[in-house]
């Protein structure tokens, strides 16, 4: 069964649709049992408030009433079945869905929910790629790698792609954000916005203090807790190991 | 901590009714009962009634549990209880309990079948709320009565409501020009449709005046005869009139005032603001009203080109010409018919409210007032910017003063929040972020879609939203004050605000392809014209090609939009009818079935689970299993299998 421009979940439940009427049309039935790998999509069925689903619902939950008034004893059974599970026979058939192809010619028009999800993301890959460019998000932006390997790039869904690591408390979120930023009370910083201030490390080895000083070579913080590459997470062990780092004298 | 104890109403000032201060409690009372009852025995005239199309007869299967369960399932803990104290909170347990529930339904069928609304859910106690930003509380008018009831009543009310909601939008009873009091129908809706009309109008050369106006005391002025009359034109059958008729007959009330509580008065007139029925059966109160203005106006021997627009309580009549003489006719004329219609039905017009107002982008135009000596109101003046549902609009339509209303209004917002947590101490980053998300953006952008569309001014009014969200990522991050703003709203995972509004624009189109077809957007697009519906002057079908081309409006873009999906939609169909759905009927026997964690061990048992059943329906003749999963390409095409065994054999 091949069809164009919808997502997996209106997919998923063409399908079952297709399988309920085939096993309504064959033979007397009293229960089916369905197995799939997203529970989510079958739960639609029953609730009538998804405005954006409509379509693909309307004809399951037609057959389904039929089915199910036709005989008091008749039950229909949704089992859910995760691919982490590696049941048999539905891995064959996971693997089957995997290694088929869709149409080449792609309809113009698109279903409600494609199309929603299709904008979201056209949107958040302009917002990455200017981001990527920008000359505004910064001069001195620090880009770090996550756990693997990959440049951060920025999202909003679930707080974002740096809050989640460096919000795990306030005084670490903004000295973090400080040195992403390059907008820290480092030497640096003086040097750039108030020429008149002090700019050297008072550790007194280098004249202007700067961040990848204070990450390698500084001696007043704890060295052994130096980043070795640019994957944010030592980075943050650093900054929670030395609590003086990028604050203020008096904070 | 202060703020979160009840707060107590202004006590300085004391309530003046027909010019005596109210001394006492008594006088207090008295005062309040005969305000908010000022409509008893008003006289009404139903006769207009006679000419509106009787509708199709909805038919009201029983009540099931399910309705119920869902109507619980919407109401907040924190609401205030009625006379008897048992709040939902009490109420949802007993609900989820499959005995009690049946108990409740049984009594919702019986008061229908009867007809009879029980002595114990019509008592109630109205709570009296000072409404916002008045100058004076000195008269009862300036206070809003809220009335409690019991929530079990309240329960059944809210069941009966959502059935109202669904069968007369779709038996066609309500009018697209009525929006508000009825789901799918928003504010922004209203906003919309006027800006169309506007911009449309532009394109033809004509300005667009609008007179608003208001009813005074609406809630509690509404008539019973008269609003069964419109119950019954509604194609309500005899047993759930009965019922409505039962419902309004025999009210008590109890005043509150801070501690103090009155003694029982009966009411007469009115429907309680906070009984779950008062949205719907204002919208069905004014339906007659709005349908027989139309009706009037086309029957006149001169042609009066005027459009009447309501929301609950705020009317609205547009007049589109090219010259302001001929506009203040319409206007003149059209408000005196509707003021008449207002009086027979027992609703009185707050003349001093009303505002008239001009569109227009002309360099230097006249802005005429307009004289309602004749008919009893005063002279009308426009005001440089009027205030309409919430949204400013000025003349030109470029909305500075309602973005720069909002964004202002959320700066100080922020700032308060301060309090909460600074770059040291208090929430947390994610919760400040889930605070700015929840509690600011959407306010600030509260009607957004009325300026934001292709081709409209929209420079000034982002760049003052950038700056508010500027603010708060500076708070979110605790950075400099000086910081970059892309990189520390990345930091606070904001998207940029301009992008924000894209996404948000966009699923707001995509909700119009949801819409019932009597909708008054659908009105407008060209797309789902409906047949019956009487074609408005400046829909985007009556306009040439080259204007099409030309005009700016958000209709425009949503039409564009509509035209590349693919689906149809029925919000109508009678899968969705309240008491005849799946779940309704069949719940018990569509069976979710997934394992308890994942776990190895819990995930390992699930496993045998389904091998069992699975084993089970194979072995029985008359055992089905479809095995189905989908997959996505990268193309964009999706991919869906399913297995069919029967009897050990698989088929495609």
């Amino acid at each position: 069964m091949h069809t164009s421009n919808i997502t997996p979940l209106e997919a998923e439940l063409m399908v079952i649709q297709i399988g309920v009427v085939s096993v309504l049309e064959s033979a007397e039935s009293h229960k089916i049992i369905v197995i799939t790998d997203t529970l989510e999509a079958s739960k639609k069925i029953t609730s009538s408030d998804d405005q954006y689903l409509q379509k693909s619902i309307i004809p399951i939950a037609e057959n389904i009433h039929h089915f199910l008034g036709k005989d008091g004893h008749n039950s229909i059974h949704f089992w859910y079945c995760p691919n982490k599970l590696k049941w048999p026979r539905h891995a064959l058939v996971n693997e089957e869905a995997k290694s088929s192809h869709g149409l080449l010619n792609l309809p113009e028009k698109n279903s409600l929910l494609f199309s929603k999800k299709k904008e979201c993301d056209l949107l958040l890959e302009s917002w990455q790629k200017s981001f990527k460019d920008s000359q505004k998000k910064g001069q001195l932006f620090l880009d770090f790698e996550d756990n693997n390997e990959k440049v951060i790039k920025p999202t909003y869904a679930k707080g974002g792609s740096w809050l989640p690591h460096i919000g795990i408390s306030n005084s670490v979120c903004t000295r973090f954000t400080c040195i992403m930023t390059g907008h820290a009370p480092i030497g640096e910083y003086w040097q750039r916005f108030f020429p008149n201030s002090p700019t050297q490390c008072p550790c007194g080895e280098v004249d202007v203090q700067t961040r990848e000083h204070i990450f390698m070579q500084c001696r007043l913080y704890n060295a052994a807790l130096c980043p070795r590459d640019i994957c944010i997470s030592s980075f943050i062990e650093f900054v929670v190991g030395n609590p003086t780092s990028f604050c203020f004298d008096n904070g | 901590m202060n703020w979160v104890k009840k707060k107590n109403l202004p006590t300085i000032e004391a309530i003046y009714h027909e010019g005596q201060p109210c001394n006492n409690l008594k006088a207090l009372w008295n005062a309040l009962h005969s305000s908010y009852n000022s409509a008893d025995n008003r006289a009404i005239s139903t006769r207009f009634l006679d000419g509106i199309n009787q509708c199709n007869d909805i038919d009201w299967p029983p009540f099931t549990g399910q309705e119920f369960k869902d109507a619980i399932a919407k109401c907040s803990n924190a609401s205030s209880p009625g006379p008897d104290h048992v709040t939902w909170r009490h109420l949802n347990p007993l609900i989820l309990d499959k005995m009690c529930l049946n108990k409740v339904v049984d009594i919702a069928n019986a008061c229908i079948t009867v007809g009879y609304w029980p002595d114990q859910f019509k008592e109630s106690m109205s709570v009296i709320i000072p409404k916002p930003n008045k100058t004076s509380y000195n008269t009862p008018k300036a206070f809003r009565p809220i009335v409690l009831l019991n929530t079990m009543g309240k329960l059944i009310e809210k069941v009966i409501s959502n059935r109202l909601q669904f069968h007369l939008s779709a038996n066609g009873f309500l009018n697209p020009n009525q929006l508000g009091g009825i789901r799918q129908w928003s504010t922004i809706d209203a906003g919309i449709y006027l800006m169309h009309l506007i911009w449309a109008g532009w394109m033809k050369e004509c300005h667009t005046s609008v007179i608003a106006f208001d009813i005074a005391q609406f809630f509690p002025s509404l008539n019973h005869d008269f609003l069964s009359l419109c119950l019954a034109k509604a194609g309500l059958n005899a047993n759930i009139l009965k019922f409505f008729i039962n419902y309004h007959s025999n009210r008590s009330m109890t005043y509150t005032w801070n501690n103090f509580t009155s003694q029982k008065f009966t009411t007469s007139v009115g429907i309680g603001q906070g009984s779950a029925f008062s949205p719907i059966l204002s919208a069905i109160y004014l339906t007659p009203i709005i349908k027989t203005f139309k009706k009037r106006i086309k029957n006149l021997k001169k042609e009066i080109h005027a459009d009447i627009l309501s929301f609950v309580d705020d009317g609205l009549l547009i007049s589109q010409e090219k010259s302001y003489d001929l506009s203040s006719v319409f206007l003149f004329s059209s408000y005196n018919m509707i003021l008449k219609i207002f009086t027979d039905v027992g609703l009185i017009m707050e003349h001093n409210k009303s505002e008239i107002f001009h569109f227009t982008r002309a360099q230097n135009p006249p802005n005429p007032s307009l004289d309602l000596m004749s008919i009893g109101g005063p002279v009308l003046h426009p005001k440089p910017i009027w205030r309409y549902l919430g949204f400013f609009f000025n003349r030109k339509l470029n909305f500075h003063q309602h973005v720069h209303h909002y964004a202002t209004k959320c700066i100080s917002t922020l700032n308060a929040m301060k309090m909460l947590g600074n770059s040291l101490r208090g929430l947390l980053p994610m919760q400040k972020r889930l605070l700015y998300r929840t509690c600011i953006v959407p306010i600030v952008l509260y009607g957004f879609q009325l300026w934001f569309f292709k081709g409209a001014p929209t420079v000034k009014n982002i760049a003052e939203l950038k700056k508010m969200q500027h603010r708060a990522a500076l708070w979110i991050t605790g950075a400099f004050r000086m910081s970059p703003t892309e990189g520390i709203e990345a930091i606070a995972g904001l998207m940029p605000i301009n992008l924000h509004l894209k996404k948000l624009n966009g699923r707001h189109h995509l909700r119009y392809a949801t819409i019932p077809p009597s909708h008054a957007i659908n009105s407008l697009l060209d797309i789902h014209q409906n047949k019956n519906q009487i074609q408005h002057k400046f829909t985007l079908a009556s306009l040439t090609d080259k204007q099409k081309l030309k005009l700016r409006s958000p209709i425009k873009d949503i039409s564009e939009r509509l035209n590349k999906i693919k689906d149809k939609f029925d919000p109508f169909h009678s899968i969705f009818h309240p008491g005849l759905r799946l779940v309704d009927h069949f719940s018990d026997r569509i069976i979710f079935h997934s394992p308890d964690s994942s776990e190895n061990e819990d995930l390992f048992i699930y496993s045998s689970k389904l091998n069992l059943a699975f084993e089970e329906t194979q072995k029985s003749s008359k055992g089905v299993a479809i095995i189905s999963d989908g997959s996505i390409k990268t193309s964009g095409s999706a991919t869906a299998i399913a297995h069919i065994w029967r009897d050990n054999k698989v088929t495609n």
